[in-house]
């Protein structure tokens, strides 16, 4: 397919992924900070911005973290690259690119997503109605992953939305675990209850509470709370999953090109799929996590160099 | 519901001159009578946002990037009975017939200027001759793969050839898409009526282009000017019901004078280009150098014989309103046949004589440039006030060759939903005519409504919009 | 007349590119005036040839890894018949030399100019001449994206202006003429010797107007290329990936053959 359409279905996908975590990650930050002592409520607050690094951005356009400044930040602020309505936007200009390689469905149902959003920015969002647009957020994902799913040939077009989402996804799944278990393991923090705070808020922000429950039972130990996000092949936001998928389809793009990010992807999947969590205590949490988001950062810098960019 | 009837002297397509339905219309005499008011508000309302939804809307310059206009779709359509498109295929196709061999001749051996039928200075002095078609031996000898020749009906009931689009004409996803429209919202209307389907349209243009090209099996693209062209849904709409790459300037290159698009697995080499955008645009290292939507080099592999363009370059002499009034003696002169279609009559101003006539009549006329689009340039003599008369006097005895006048014309009227009720609107009706192995069309056209009352500027830039078109099969119904 | 010709063109890049396509206009064809002895096109990267549709010759040259300089090398001999006058060789009507270009159309102040031409030749060597007064040959003024009214204005420009104003004139009063670009051997073997002039179609002939050098004989011309005006005919027309800045440089010396050689 043409470089330049993979390019945007992968970027597209990319977006709308982000869009989704992002409205988690707000969702539970807002829930948290109510229940938490209000010494620690702008700390709970702060997190989206620290995960996608835009506290630097957010101080300097509002100066005051507060639960309505994050909500208008991150989902309307249009000066902001990152806010929900330019992922939506950018989302949607990618769309209109390939928009002969989506079925009616998917182009139909982004094209929508940005109307409604459109509309809903206008009416503007306070803290009483945000989580009516983190459930339209999510519920827009999920029709998204549906139609692609439900309605596309499994071709190259397929496979390079598939790689942006699990790329996306991945590196939220890092970045959101390493900075709550910064947070958690806070030295010198006496608050018993802290830890338990951080380890669920985690697990809800990704949508894997239920999941550890199934498999661990209620008490929440940290190193389960990694291995389950780390090391579980069957969780679909675990670095486990995606790494699966992302290796598996790279493995079925067409062509002979891809063989360095082929080479990348499938050797973090052979970490992952054969390490343990002794190995993740050895080398320590922080240390693991940083070390995969290097790697996860170069798989994407060469999916693009190898199948988008152009040397002629 | 009140239903406006035409004035006396107009020609209406659906009521005749004793204000009754036409015999062919019959099928919306009891839909336009006992129409709701509420139930045709609300499905207004539903086409819209499907409208919105699909993403069939055009952006307009200079407006924010978040604003898309819909162009509006009226719902009652325009109904053309079998006999009468009978008459007007073979008429369309006559016509383009000789318009591509008109454009071979001028680009080879000159036989209708050597015979003295067109001034030579007519052709070779205008600016859309491009001196680089120069002898390029083309495919089957097409230069316009692609046809959109916009037709009026007159006060006397027949249709006449308005203009003929020979570059990159536009409009078709809407007649497409306006069909689909009307059958989900009147689903029931279809099922009284033989109206002939048309959405093979895509699968004929597709057909065409891969015909245009002496590769048997060749790759065929969809070169676009980008997102930011008003026409952008269109290129998508169409590349995707085709199953071609929709392309912009920078996935396509020119190594040893063939062209190749960038893709995930390397060079492919393409054979076809159905292009939207302007000769100028096309190569910059050829036309305007500063183009960034063309491709350095696309020039040479056409001279070549390597790549096919489509429509050809250099075809918009063909369609010059300066090169109009020769049609029906091309028809004579290239075909042997008598014109079927009417040309409207027309004063070039580069005649002393015809000049003179159109500066003495300016108020009853409809005054052209010869190189203007889209509406822009025009004086219409009877609605004109004397200061746009004044201004036109000057501006053609400066450059008398620039303009052409023809009388004003009455175009016919369509019952058209309105603010208050229905009342008739003027319209024209673009059909689109593929050049491949033989020349094809589906039934009907685009057909462009002036919304405004007693206006008679269809374009969509100036406010017009669309209906369906039905072309009945058959007995009417 | 046998003359000698060898041109370099230099482009040096502030950084490397990383990619171009040319097409490169420096062979001249056999006339009527003129015959290729041997020529030779020197060039950095792969070539493909083509003839465009003023018949000139055009090579297509393609570069696809990094260059922080390109030279590109013309050189020949070739053979001047010394025919005063070219017959019509134009491969389309001559028609199309009337029409105006973004270059070369005339405002309302060079309009006034040509109006008090004939459209003959005693008229078009008068323009000419004024023109030459009236324009100084003043290098490094105006660009390749002056336009004739702009060189008419600013009383200043080099060949390739001077051309242009005349040609704006000569379509103005209904003369088709074309722009040509090439060379020149002057005596001084070391003046320099890349040129532009116009040729006007008078009667059934090519007549040779070079403003700059009020001349109106092709003595010592080598055409190498023809256009509507300097957009068709220039010697190289590219684009490139990356560069920087770029600074172009020229050498050519064209030098007369005695027998022996």
């Amino acid at each position: 397919m043409l470089s330049r359409a993979a390019s945007s279905l992968f970027w597209m996908a990319r977006y709308l992924e982000r869009a989704e975590n992002q409205a988690r990650l707000l969702d539970v930050s807002l829930t948290m900070a109510l229940i938490d002592v209000p010494e620690d409520r702008e700390e709970q607050l702060s997190v989206p911005l620290l995960v996608n690094g835009s506290l630097d951005i957010f101080m300097e356009l509002y100066g005051e973290i507060t639960p309505l400044n994050l909500i208008t930040f991150l989902l309307i602020d249009d000066r902001f690259q990152g806010s929900v309505y330019n992922l939506f936007r950018n989302a949607r200009d990618n769309a209109l690119h390939v928009r002969g390689n989506l079925s009616s469905d998917v182009w139909e149902g982004i094209n929508l997503s940005w109307l409604e959003f459109k509309e809903l920015r206008l009416k503007g969002v306070t803290e009483s109605s945000a989580s009516q647009v983190f459930d339209w957020t999510r519920e827009r994902s999920h029709v998204f992953r549906g139609a692609a799913y439900g309605t596309m040939l499994r071709n190259d077009t397929f496979h390079f939305l598939r790689l942006g989402t699990f790329i996306e996804r991945a590196d939220t799944t890092a970045r959101v675990l390493d900075i709550r278990q910064q947070l958690a393991l806070q030295p010198g923090d006496e608050r018993a209850s802290r830890p338990f705070f951080e380890w669920t808020a985690l697990l809800h922000s990704l949508a894997a509470f239920e999941a550890y429950q199934t498999t661990y039972g209620h008490n929440i130990e940290p190193m389960n709370v990694a291995e389950l996000l780390i090391l579980n092949a069957d969780l679909p936001r675990s670095l486990h999953g995606c790494l699966q998928e992302i290796a598996s389809l790279l493995e079925q793009i067409e062509g002979q090109r891809g063989r360095r990010a082929k080479r990348l992807a499938t050797s973090l999947f052979a970490n992952l799929r054969y390490g343990d969590r002794h190995y993740i205590e050895e080398h320590g949490l922080h240390e693991y996590l940083a070390d995969f988001l290097t790697r996860i950062q170069r798989i994407a810098d060469q999916i693009q160099k190898d199948y988008m960019g152009w040397q002629i | 519901m009140q239903i406006k009837r035409p004035s006396a002297g107009m020609y209406d397509e659906i009521f005749d001159e004793n204000h009754l339905v036409r015999p062919h219309c019959e099928v919306l005499r009891q839909w336009l009578l006992q129409a709701d008011e509420h139930l045709i508000a609300e499905k207004r309302r539903e086409a819209d946002v499907l409208f919105h939804r699909l993403g069939i809307t055009f952006n307009v310059y200079g407006e924010d990037q978040g604003t898309d206009r819909l162009i509006p779709f009226d719902l009652i359509p325009r109904i053309i009975s079998a006999p009468e498109w009978q008459r007007l295929q073979a008429g369309l196709r006559q016509r383009v017939q000789a318009l591509n061999r008109f454009l071979y001749d001028i680009y080879h051996d000159y036989d209708i200027i050597k015979a003295g039928i067109i001034p030579a200075e007519q052709v070779f002095a205008n600016n859309q001759y491009q001196p680089g078609m120069q002898s390029l031996k083309l495919p089957r000898n097409i230069y316009v793969h692609i046809a959109g020749i916009d037709l009026i009906r007159h006060s006397d009931g027949d249709y006449y050839v308005l203009e003929d689009n020979l570059r990159c004409p536009s409009g078709v996803s809407y007649m497409l898409e306006n069909r689909k429209m009307m059958m989900r919202l009147f689903p029931e209307l279809f099922a009284d009526c033989p109206v002939a389907p048309i959405d093979h349209y895509p699968a004929l243009l597709g057909e065409t282009l891969r015909a245009s090209s002496l590769n048997p099996d060749p790759t065929v693209v969809l070169l676009s000017p980008g997102r930011f062209n008003s026409a952008y849904f269109e290129h998508a709409f169409l590349a995707q019901q085709m199953g071609i790459e929709l392309v912009e300037g920078p996935d396509l290159y020119v190594r040893n004078n063939q062209v190749f698009m960038k893709t995930t697995s390397g060079p492919r080499q393409v054979d076809v280009i159905y292009r939207r955008i302007d000769d100028d645009f096309l190569d910059p290292l050829i036309g305007n150098p500063d183009s960034m939507i063309g491709v350095p080099g696309l020039y040479a592999a056409y001279r070549t014989g390597n790549v096919v363009i489509a429509n050809a370059m250099g075809t918009g002499v063909g369609d010059d309103k300066s090169i109009y009034p020769y049609v029906p003696e091309m028809i004579r002169f290239y075909l042997g046949e008598e014109p079927i279609l009417k040309n409207v009559p027309t004063w070039q101003c580069r005649r002393k004589e015809d000049m003179k006539y159109v500066l003495e009549n300016l108020h009853k006329l409809v005054v052209k440039e010869t190189q203007g689009a889209g509406g822009y340039g025009m004086l219409i003599g009877p609605a004109s006030t004397k200061k746009e008369r004044e201004w036109f006097k000057n501006a053609i005895t400066a450059r008398p060759d620039n303009y052409i006048a023809q009388p004003t014309l009455c175009l016919s009227s369509c019952p058209t939903f309105v603010e208050q009720g229905i009342a008739p609107r003027h319209l024209d009706l673009r059909p689109f005519v593929l050049s491949g192995k033989k020349i094809q069309m589906v039934p009907g056209g685009l057909t462009r409504v002036a919304l405004k009352e007693g206006s008679l500027v269809v374009n969509s830039s100036q406010g017009g919009g669309t209906k369906d078109t039905w072309v009945l099969e058959g007995e009417p119904c | 007349m046998r003359l000698r010709i060898k041109h370099d063109t230099t482009y040096r890049y502030e950084s490397p590119i990383s990619g171009s396509i040319q097409y490169i206009r420096l062979r001249p064809r056999n006339t009527t005036q003129q015959r290729v002895v041997e020529w030779h096109l020197h060039t950095p990267g792969d070539t493909s040839q083509m003839i465009d549709g003023f018949g000139n010759q055009v090579t297509v040259m393609t570069l696809d890894d990094e260059f922080s300089e390109i030279t590109l090398t013309a050189e020949g001999t070739v053979e001047l018949t010394g025919k005063p006058l070219a017959l019509n060789d134009s491969v389309f009507p001559t028609q199309v030399l009337l029409r105006f270009t973004r270059l070369t159309e005339p405002d309302a102040e060079l309009k006034a100019f040509a109006s008090q031409f004939s459209p003959n030749k005693r008229g078009l060597l008068r323009m000419m001449a004024l023109i030459r007064d009236r324009i100084a040959f003043t290098p490094g003024v105006t660009t390749v994206n002056h336009t004739a009214s702009e060189a008419f204005k600013m009383h200043a420009g080099v060949c390739q202006d001077h051309t242009h104003v005349f040609i704006a004139c000569c379509r103005y009063i209904g003369v088709p003429v074309r722009y040509v670009s090439g060379y020149v051997h002057s005596h001084d073997d070391h003046h320099i010797a890349t040129h532009a002039w116009a040729e006007a179609f008078l009667g059934r002939n090519w007549h040779t107007f070079d403003v700059v050098n009020n001349l109106n004989v092709a003595e010592s011309h080598i055409k190498l290329a023809v256009g509507l005006d300097y957009l068709d005919a220039a010697p190289v027309r590219g684009v490139r990936q990356g560069g920087g800045v770029e600074v172009l440089s020229t050498v050519a010396r064209v030098s007369r053959m005695t027998e022996a050689q």
